[in-house]
């Protein structure tokens, strides 16, 4: 059977290529291994409780009048109608273990300032700075998507801020606008959803999510990430795309270093120009391609990398409302200090000490029956310490113990009492996630965002790295990393690149 | 305005990020690229896609009931699993493949092997294959462990109440061995309901533990049998008030009817859902007529239309008819059988749809009945 496209897996980059290249007017199969779409953007029913499985919030989305670029996606794929998303109404919320710091943050950069302010006197110079030069950010990172060749002149004169800052870790470019010291851990707070350390992360990657936060209101869908899977694939089908689920690959076709179609299951075979991996690297290099026809430097790329985060996630059930719990926020990330580099090298071991906390009924007043709530917490890890500990017999006890402790944090960072309340309860771990999505290791990061890994040197050189004509990425291992928006925009950065190589083709 | 990192290189630095980039790929190995950890292959061992198992013994329970002992065909050990869960078995009868969940009721301690026990129900068409056909030696496909019935320390009291109704006792049986041997910590009390004393499965079993352990405590409710040893009638709300109600979970195994009866005792009582955990088999069809209906199934681009009475599921006409369509705990809960309405109605009693599944018209066909003609999208 031919095609133009094959996308393997339905999570949220695949979904998002197959839509794209369907309503392109091309011919695309979709597969994947289980029988939903998205993914880890799913929920599960637990008792009278539905849980989402992996979005805290969905940034670059934004509102009517303010539009993010996940939106704006979702509005030329013709689906942004069909999702019921409700708007957020803080930033974040954060607690110190140590210290019993806390802080809170409205949506909106006046708002933010100024409650910035409150905490620490005399910031808003460099405050106000900082929001200015992530505006300048945000125009330049547009025009180089939108200019594929780059005028120099043009940039220097338009963006000469981001050149400057363009290749500095966030901490150098915090110091550089005298941010205060304290200003400066707080801004820090969303360092766990990109999964690296303030000297790592590059400065335009951490505060353009920042700023979207601040900038345009986060929201999340009311059916949980379920209702975007599920709209996705049916605007698919809708279109005339074919999927076909439990269907894993287990070998993609490569000859003449050219993409060719895919086996699945070990027997049927289906052709098709491009091929669309929504799955790591690691996996699609490593064991679905022939290594014979696998070009070197596809393996010397995977290797310089290192695996991002994972991750313990604790899915409570509570029968006890909001009020009677006395837990007023969304989200509540969980530090023992605000010290991100310190708590990152805290975090390569297997305590689960750092967290964080969602209370979704706190956006979502419905989101479980009437007297009750529910509260995610999540604890990332940076290394492979799990995979070193786990064994057969020890699993199921290992899982407990990790949950028990991140309760017993969050009920110490909060004040509150969880642990009577739990009427449903379940656990996700590295070994979960594997089973999931395959990724190796479970990582739910893709690769950690560090140094030449950072966002702007996967950017660009993006064009360089489609080492086998006719394969492309899709998702968190992608060049724009991971995350919700992240992956939908690689997704859609992948069919464009895909509709591209079927032109040149045709030629 | 102006950022304090003064550098006349912005422009190249900028520009070199790419060549960096290429440059350290460039000093990197060419080794084989690394995609499985030992979670991967913990994966494997934790939810192999399926098993092949070898009926290893059989032994007789009661005049209707056996054990099937099944060890793996191909490796020393099977999934770990959790007291209380239960595996899917494939049966092959007239071409078409039947599955049928299964609670274990074996330790959990030992994984060299699982016990499944399966009762003879009236007209049972798997029942009786499994009761009079399946001997020693034969092989089977199964799938699992799955199912969330298990006592978990976070949530739950250390003091369970069982209540359990007829072949319901096969994942509580699995608790009490798996405490007898210290591999689960919790108290058990089993409040056995069954018609007869003869009827009862493991009776022997759970005399010796009632006797023996400490953690487990036996009593037999005897609902068509007169006895001066046992308690008789129905297990209903003044023998549950005989025990202190605010000390303990409830796990609750046994037929709809069953379930249902209790769940309304329990609303009586005032006990939390909290404390309630619960697992069910249908057993009886439910007051519905005989009428005929058409479904229509899509599936694999095709179109097939079949018959569908009003009292059978749309699972179980799927499956006289050979079509294969996901399935795993034929309760309406674990949502694998998940299939689009296209048009028609059909009734069910049992809601674990997710919210945006139900807005799309979305079902579960193993809990659903037909009441007009039907078509149905299988997500596969």
């Amino acid at each position: 059977m031919n095609y133009d496209a094959i996308v393997i897996g339905a999570g949220n980059g695949g979904l998002i290529s197959a839509l794209r290249l369907q309503k392109m007017g091309k011919k695309v199969l979709l597969l994947d291994a289980f029988n939903m779409p998205g993914g880890v953007a799913t929920s599960f029913v637990r008792g009278r409780f539905e849980f989402e499985v992996s979005l805290h919030e969905l940034c670059q989305y934004g509102t009517k009048e303010n539009k993010g670029t996940v939106k704006k996606l979702f509005e030329q794929l013709g689906v942004d109608d069909k999702i019921e998303m409700v708007p957020l109404n803080e930033t974040f919320h954060v607690l110190t273990l140590d210290d019993k710091l806390e802080y809170t943050f409205p949506i909106g950069i006046n708002e933010f300032t100024t409650k910035m302010e409150e905490y620490v006197p005399k910031c808003r110079e460099s405050i106000e700075k900082l929001f200015k030069l992530c505006e300048e950010c945000e125009e330049a990172l547009k025009y180089l998507e939108e200019h594929k060749e780059i005028d120099e002149k043009e940039l220097k004169e338009k963006y000469p801020n981001f050149l400057v800052v363009s290749s500095y870790s966030v901490d150098k470019v915090f110091k550089a606008l005298k941010i205060p010291k304290k200003a400066q851990e707080i801004l820090a707070s969303y360092w766990v959803y990109l999964g690296s350390p303030m000297s790592e992360l590059s400065f335009v990657h951490y505060m353009m999510m920042v700023y979207s936060y601040i900038k345009n209101q986060p929201a999340i869908p009311r059916g949980r990430s379920h209702e975007i899977s599920l709209v996705l694939l049916e605007e698919f089908e809708k279109l005339g795309g074919n999927y076909k689920f439990l269907s894993p690959v287990t070998e993609i076709i490569v000859s003449d270093n050219k993409a060719k179609g895919v086996v699945v299951n070990n027997e049927q075979k289906y052709y098709a120009k491009v091929v669309i991996s929504n799955i790591s690297p690691n996996v699609t290099y490593g064991k679905l391609i022939k290594q014979s026809e696998l070009p070197k430097r596809a393996k010397q790329l995977v290797n310089a990398r290192t695996l991002g985060a994972r991750g313990v996630c604790v899915y409570l059930g509570l029968n006890k409302s909001v009020e009677e719990l006395g837990l007023k926020n969304y989200s509540y990330f969980i530090y023992h200090t605000l010290n991100s580099d310190k708590e990152f090298e805290r975090m390569k071991h297997l305590k689960g000490d750092n967290l964080v906390g969602v209370v979704l009924n706190n956006a979502l007043n419905d989101a479980s029956s009437k007297g009750t709530t529910i509260l995610y917490l999540t604890s990332l890890m940076f290394s492979d310490v799990f995979d070193e500990v786990v064994t057969k017999e020890n699993y199921f006890d290992l899982k407990n113990a990790l949950a028990e402790n991140m309760i017993e944090i969050f009920e110490q960072a909060t004040g509150k009492n969880i642990r009577d309340a739990i009427e449903e309860i379940e656990i996700a771990t590295p070994l979960t996630f594997a089973h999931y999505t395959n990724h190796p290791d479970g990582v739910i990061y893709g690769y950690m965002a560090k140094k030449l890994d950072n966002l702007l040197p996967r950017m660009m050189n993006m064009q360089n790295e489609d080492y086998i004509k006719g394969l492309f990425f899709a998702g968190g291992f992608g060049p724009r990393l991971s995350g919700y928006s992240s992956t939908y925009l690689s997704g859609d950065m992948a069919a464009k690149k895909a509709l591209n190589y079927l032109k040149e083709e045709e030629k | 305005m102006k950022v304090g990192l003064n550098s006349n290189l912005d422009m190249l630095k900028f520009k070199n990020l790419a060549k960096e980039r290429e440059k350290a790929i460039d000093s990197s190995f060419i080794d084989p690229i690394k995609y499985e950890y030992k979670v991967n292959k913990l994966v494997e061992v934790f939810h192999p896609k399926k098993i092949r198992v070898v009926v290893d013994k059989i032994k007789q329970e009661t005049i209707d009931t056996k054990t099937f002992i099944l060890k793996s065909k191909d490796k020393e050990e099977l999934p770990p699993f959790k007291a209380g869960q239960y595996i899917v078995l494939d049966v092959k009868l007239n071409q078409v493949v039947y599955k049928r969940p299964y609670s274990i009721s074996s330790s959990i301690k030992d994984t060299t092997k699982y016990e499944i026990t399966i009762k003879r129900v009236r007209n049972g068409l798997i029942s009786n294959y499994m009761l009079n056909e399946v001997k020693e030696g034969m092989e089977f496909i199964i799938h699992g462990p799955f199912g969330e019935f298990n006592y978990q320390p976070l949530r739950d009291k250390e003091n369970i109440l069982a209540l359990v109704g007829g072949s319901g006792i096969t994942p509580i049986m699995s608790m009490a061995r798996s405490i007898k041997d210290k591999a689960l910590d919790c108290n058990l009390t089993i409040l056995y309901g069954e018609k007869s004393e003869k009827e009862l499965i493991f009776k022997k079993e759970l005399d010796e533990l009632n006797k023996n352990c400490d953690q487990i405590s036996v009593n037999y409710v005897l609902s068509e049998e007169e006895s001066n040893i046992y308690e008789t009638g129905l297990i209903d709300k003044s023998l549950i008030m005989k025990y202190d109600i605010g000390a303990y979970s409830y796990f609750v195994c046994g037929p709809t009817m069953f379930y249902h009866h209790l769940n309304n005792i329990f609303k009586e009582l005032d006990i939390p859902n909290k404390y309630i955990r619960h697992d069910f088999y249908k057993n009886e069809e439910p007051m519905l007529k005989h009428e005929e209906h058409y479904l229509t199934v899509i599936t694999d681009d095709k179109e097939i239309k079949i018959p569908c009475y009003e009292d059978e599921t749309l699972m179980e006409a799927m499956e006289k008819n050979g079509i294969e369509a996901p399935q795993k705990c034929l309760i309406g809960v674990c949502g694998f059988c998940r299939s689009k309405l296209i048009n028609g109605k059909v009734k069910t009693d049992v809601d674990y749809v997710r919210v945006s599944d139900k807005n799309h018209n979305y079902i579960h066909p193993c809990v659903s009945y037909p009441l007009s003609d039907v078509t149905i999208k299988l997500c596969k």
